[in-house]
């Protein structure tokens, strides 16, 4: 394959994984304005990558056959304690603590409870629409006027949380609808990496059991939510569950104080 | 349960989803993850407490798909990613279906360690060094065989579903 100087086979494949950091994804977006061709062939990958990914999806969805859990909890006998300790590490031990009273999303995190599922679904799409447009990925900018836009229409305090720590910078957001008719609001992050990362909040979900975190895999991205009062709230991203619970913390500590 | 076996029951979906994708048939996806689930529990003591369970377990299953198949020399048979519709709130759009079965024939037609590389980075999302991690390759052959592998799914799909595909994206 034929690459102009500096322009590696390897850069572009990392640039249709959107796995390049910021300033060599400009180089390379300039290679490839030269050179359509080249152009065109990513993206017509990048559409069958998409497409993969409903086909995995569809199968990661389905309930775990019992055959296969109970040929797990069999085995478990096999496991002493003193293993499971060694995989105590700092970040493990966090996430396991936010889940702790949780346990029944380990096995169900396939399926999620019917009620829950239009908030996640919708929390997912939305994410799949906007996370990876590269151009207007998202409506408003300007943090102070799309908060207090958002607030008001959602007719809470909706502010965009510091996931400074975490690698991400927060990008701006929008307002979406939703089958019922009330508003959501989305707001984005990104890191140095290009990874996208959103917060989905609702403010209308009466008569709904509060709920602590929980994850469900939905179209192929992780939806770690969770319910306070009326307000619910979705962290959506193509990242690691155990990467995105700390993010989920951040979050709730900051619209809860 | 252990902690180190709840990660390992978390873990199941990703295993099957992936495991349909790599061999195609249903029971016989199942039974290779099966498979590795039971080796993993009789290995558990193998396993470093720093390593990647995901990898560790994904290592293992390779392993075991490639010895399957070399005893047997078995064509993978064509995959079925659109046979569980019924299983899905809202049905597909028949053109939806129709570009998955165009997808998995053409799947199954990838060689096959260009099928694992494709799979590992584009559906399991994982780093390229974790997919090189679990197929024992070099970085680089592993970068390489996924752009042949993207290429080759490419042409083996083009010109049958293009139109409709544009907007999937």
């Amino acid at each position: 394959m034929a690459t102009a100087p500096g322009v590696t086979r390897e850069d572009l494949i990392r640039y249709a994984d959107g796995r390049l950091a910021p300033e060599r994804r400009a180089q390379v977006a300039a290679y490839l304005h030269e050179h359509p061709e080249m152009a065109e062939e990513l993206q017509a990958q990048q559409r069958l990558g998409a497409l993969l990914r409903e086909g995995y999806r569809r199968v990661r969805e389905e309930p775990v056959p019992q055959a296969l859990l109970e040929a797990a909890a069999r085995n478990s006998g096999h496991l002493s304690p003193a293993r499971g300790q060694s995989l105590r590490t700092a970040a493990i031990a966090a996430a396991t603590a936010l889940v702790a009273g949780a346990a029944g999303w380990l096995i169900g995190s396939a399926t999620v409870e019917p009620r829950w599922q239009e908030f996640t679904g919708q929390a997912a799409a939305a994410y799949r629409v906007y996370g990876p447009e590269r151009d207007r990925p998202v409506e408003i900018a300007a943090r102070e006027e799309l908060l207090a836009w958002l607030s008001r229409r959602l007719g809470m305090p909706v502010l965009a949380p510091q996931l400074d720590d975490f690698g991400f910078r927060f990008v701006g957001g929008r307002l979406l609808p939703t089958a019922g008719g009330a508003p959501a609001a989305q707001l984005l992050y990104e890191n140095e990496a290009g990874r996208r990362l959103t917060l989905y909040i609702r403010s209308d979900l009466r008569n709904m059991r509060e709920i602590e975190f929980q994850l469900a895999r939905q179209g192929g991205v992780n939806v770690l939510y969770w319910l306070d009062g009326p307000r619910g709230y979705a962290l959506v991203s193509d990242l690691e569950e155990s990467a995105m619970l700390p993010l989920a913390k951040g979050v709730y500590d900051a619209f809860r104080s | 349960m252990t902690r180190l076996e709840s990660l390992i029951i978390r873990q199941i979906p990703s295993l099957r989803a992936y495991a349909r994708l790599l061999v195609g048939e249903r029971f016989r996806a199942d039974d290779l993850v099966q498979d590795c689930l039971e080796r993993a529990w009789s290995r558990l003591h193998l396993f470093r407490g720093d390593g990647d369970i995901r990898v560790w377990l994904f290592t293992i299953m390779h392993n075991l798909y490639v010895s399957d198949i070399r005893r047997e020399q078995r064509r993978p048979a064509v995959i079925a990613l659109a046979e569980h519709d019924e299983l899905l709130r809202a049905p597909p759009r028949e053109e939806l279906r129709l570009e998955l079965e165009y997808l998995a024939r053409a799947l199954s037609e990838l060689p096959e360690e260009q099928r694992a590389a494709v799979l590992l980075v584009g559906v399991e999302d994982m780093s390229y060094e974790q997919a090189a991690a679990v197929l024992g390759i070099p970085v680089g052959t592993l970068m390489s065989r996924l752009y042949r592998g993207r290429k080759r799914l490419r042409i083996l799909m083009s010109g049958k579903v293009e139109p409709a595909l544009k907007r999937v994206k």
